[in-house]
């Protein structure tokens, strides 16, 4: 009590307040910072092999086939690592995928990609989210446009010279990506689409069912 | 031309170094506009400079005109208050002024990198040299460590003259805030190859900045701003400010949550991101009141003639707390609990509410700080506004409204179209994209980013021109 | 463990109104606050401040709308209802303190 004063109409008394409740705050927010860290750290390769689910995995997860699908028990769509299968034409040991995706995301950054995209709903929104990209059904069409034998290759391909393959008005300008930079941005794509982003974006490209009839949930 | 903004009547060295700061941070705000103008154009006509000035170029300078910008603003808005504050010349004022300089072209010759380089090879010298490619804080590292040096400057001259002087609690909430604010940027200075750790980092310098520092920065101006143009009681205006950071600390700093939904962080953050931005308005309407009782309280007192002696500053002062209200709070609120926002996260929902509260919430109350520089640098006792002044207030407050509504509306048929019916992904985006109701909204998103450009010019001349005018009468 | 949101597709039909709810429950919040402090403050007859508590009847059913449309659990239902009872005070207490303030440290 100021001078007898209500501490209610005393400085002094909110000024404490406020500290405090920032300092509770913060701290809260550190607190669990420390769990989320632990939790988005990248899996290993170990973690791969043996099934364990992480949120990011291993970069090796681009050597095996990837979906989307939904899980009861979350109660949305997951991405589901599946078996192996070859990411361009070969199976990449640990020391090399981790190379790939610095290379694709050093480019990513690099081609200042986010502002005209958005990676896990944060950028631009002048062109498609890039979250599960790799699962997109148009790669099919893009496979037919660049005469390309598998979804990587023309992604590749696309990513190079994409002022060659317009799909509509809008089109990606040429960022002077070359062979390798494609290659590791198509790997970065890759591993986006199997980190846990808790069912966003829901329902990936469901209605493209009406697109082209078949396949999964995903693609 | 610009120095046809004189500062011979500040008293203070401090001052002017602040002055030279609002005459950036407005060239800043036209070039923000500009290139705002140049991507707005590329939505409805693609081919506009498609492989010269591409829009991921564009938006680029668009977002980083803006938080340069704010920040040349605020930074110059503390060197304003500190003197008058503590009553002290600020320390170190050389310094700062050579500080002002190394900045000054430090942005400079990245903005020329950013138009004329764009991109860079995938490459670490790219993230070091050319541009870091994360959103709002695309400055290259190189610039980094050149904003971290100047900052830390421009804070030993804060500190330092605070330390010496008198230590009123706007002074010391500032000097607070400051350090959170300056501390904070660390948190975006790094790389990793994990996206999702790369953007956890990242909002702690995005969200922590512009929902919690900035708010409080703001909060604090807007105080000192109240103290000068309607002579409010100093203990009133610290007492209400003290209340203002509990509430925008207490639910700004876990409001971060609502950032944390889908990044791949875990599934606890959508109670926590849920709860604390619906906390988030809840200052906002206490702001939103508190004019109002201010307001009332002036009706009565003084019989229907206020003793504003700033009219500029304090329309925009005002028009801060609507702003705020409504862009960070409405616009806010209405796209962000987990079950509505894994439908809206990264549509043009995200535009609307970006550009609203900016200006709401910043943009307003800075443009403020601007007249309250003219009228002390002229020395000018009662600063009424000019036909210019009106013009500007009305037309930038006018267009950027309209600009949120189109874009609210792009978002809304981008929500349906796009993600609820077709679920996300290349041509889902792409039909939607295409749908009238987009088209048109986007066209309407330029007209009225003209209109806020006209106003911008009414407010660049009268800038220039209300000091010599004024000081005359 | 049972997950406290649960997060159903939400019809296309049912976004315009979760929308419209949703700024409506800050619209109302902030008119009831408004009027409140202007009755208060003698700018509108007393008797009509009960313009103000429909404001909050307003915002309270919008809150419980937009609950349930995005098809809130019931307990988070419960907190919201209690939440909306405790604002009910907020402006009275918020009024309070700001006379209080002016009468402790004065104008003029």
């Amino acid at each position: 009590m100021e001078n007898g004063q209500s501490v209610w109409t005393s400085i002094r008394f909110w000024r404490r307040s406020a500290a405090w409740v920032t300092g509770f705050a913060s701290a809260l927010l550190i607190l669990l910072t420390f769990d989320t860290m632990g939790q988005i750290k990248m899996g290993t390769d170990e973690d791969l092999q043996k099934g364990i689910t992480k949120r990011v995995p291993a970069p090796t997860v681009i050597n095996h086939h990837i979906d989307y699908k939904y899980s009861k028990k979350r109660g949305h769509e997951v991405p589901v690592i599946g078996d192996k299968e070859p990411f361009f034409g070969k199976e990449w040991s640990p020391k090399e995928a981790r190379a790939l995706l610095h290379k694709g995301k050093l480019t990513v950054q690099a081609k200042n990609c986010i502002n005209c995209h958005t990676i896990l709903g944060n950028g631009a929104y002048y062109a498609p989210d890039l979250t599960k990209s790799w699962l997109d059904p148009k790669w099919k069409q893009l496979m037919a446009m660049t005469n390309s034998k598998t979804k990587e290759e023309a992604m590749a391909k696309f990513l190079q010279h994409p002022e060659k393959y317009p799909t509509h008005a809008r089109r990606m300008p040429n960022l002077k990506i070359t062979p390798e930079e494609a290659q590791a941005v198509v790997a970065f794509l890759k591993h986006l689409s199997t980190i846990d982003t808790n069912g966003f974006p829901r329902g990936f490209s469901k209605g493209v069912k009406e697109f082209e009839a078949g396949g999964t949930y995903a693609h | 031309m610009l120095t046809s903004i004189k500062s011979h009547k500040l008293q203070y060295e401090g001052q002017k170094l602040g002055m030279m700061y609002f005459r950036v941070a407005l060239v800043l705000f036209g070039a923000q506009l500009l290139m705002g103008l140049i991507a707005a154009y590329q939505f409805i006509n693609p081919d506009f400079l498609y492989g010269i000035f591409d829009f991921n170029v564009a938006r680029m300078v668009h977002i980083n005109a803006l938080v340069v910008w704010l920040l040349y603003a605020m930074i110059g808005s503390v060197y304003m208050m500190t003197p008058e504050e503590t009553g002290q010349e600020v320390v170190g004022v050389g310094l700062g002024k050579l500080a002002f300089w190394v900045l000054t072209l430090a942005v400079a010759v990245v903005v020329v990198v950013y138009i004329f380089i764009q991109i860079g090879p995938g490459k670490e010298s790219t993230i070091w040299l050319i541009n870091e490619g994360r959103e709002y804080i695309e400055a290259p590292r190189w610039a980094d460590i050149g904003i971290v040096v100047v900052v830390l400057i421009f804070y030993f001259n804060i500190f330092a003259t605070y330390m010496k002087g008198e230590r009123t609690g706007i002074m010391t909430v500032m000097v607070a805030d400051l350090l959170a604010l300056a501390g904070l940027y660390l948190a975006g200075v790094f790389y990793t190859d994990n996206v999702s750790m790369d953007q956890y980092w990242w909002w702690w310098v995005v969200h922590l900045w512009v929902e919690a520092t900035w708010e409080v920065f703001v909060g604090t101006l807007a105080g000192f701003a109240l103290l000068k143009v309607i002579k409010a009681k100093r203990e009133i205006i610290e007492m209400w400010l003290w209340i203002e950071v509990l509430m925008l600390f207490g639910s700004g700093i876990l409001g971060l949550g609502h950032h944390y939904f889908w990044i791949g962080t875990p599934e606890y953050w959508w109670e926590i991101g849920a709860l604390f931005s619906a906390l988030e308005p809840v200052p906002l309407v206490a702001m939103f009141v508190h004019v109002i009782y201010d307001w009332g309280k002036e009706q009565g007192a003084h019989g229907g003639s206020p003793v504003i002696n700033n009219g500029p500053t304090m329309a925009w002062v005002t028009i801060n707390a609507f702003g705020n209200f409504l862009g960070a709070g409405i616009w806010g609120f209405f796209h962000t609990l987990p079950q509505v926002n894994v439908y809206t996260h990264g549509t043009q929902f995200t535009a609307a509410h970006g550009h609203l509260a900016f200006f709401g919430a910043y943009a307003s109350v800075l443009i403020g700080m601007f007249y309250y520089g003219i009228q002390k640098a002229y020395g000018i006792e009662k600063l009424k506004a000019t036909f210019n002044s009106k013009m500007a207030i009305v037309l930038i407050t006018f267009g950027v409204i309209g600009m949120t509504v189109a874009l609210t509306i792009a978002g809304y048929e981008q929500v349906l179209v796009e993600r609820a019916e077709l679920g996300a992904g290349w041509d889902p985006y792409f039909t939607a994209q295409a749908l009238p109701w987009m088209k048109q909204a986007m066209a309407w998103r330029m007209i009225m980013g003209v209109v806020t450009f006209v106003g911008f010019v009414y407010l660049f001349i009268d800038l220039l021109t209300i000091g010599k005018k004024e000081a005359n009468n | 463990m049972h997950p406290l949101f649960i997060r159903p597709e939400i019809a296309a039909n049912e976004f315009l109104p979760i929308f419209i709810v949703a700024s409506l429950v800050l619209v109302f919040g902030a008119a009831y606050a408004a009027s409140i402090t202007l009755a208060k403050m003698g700018f509108i007859s007393k008797k009509w401040s009960f313009i103000g508590y429909i404001f909050w009847v307003l915002q309270t059913y919008s809150l419980y709308d937009l609950a349930v449309r995005i098809h809130s659990n019931s307990f988070t239902l419960k907190v919201l209802m209690v939440a909306m009872a405790a604002y009910l005070f907020i402006p009275h207490l918020y009024f309070r303190l700001i006379t209080d303030i002016n009468k402790r440290y004065g104008e003029d």
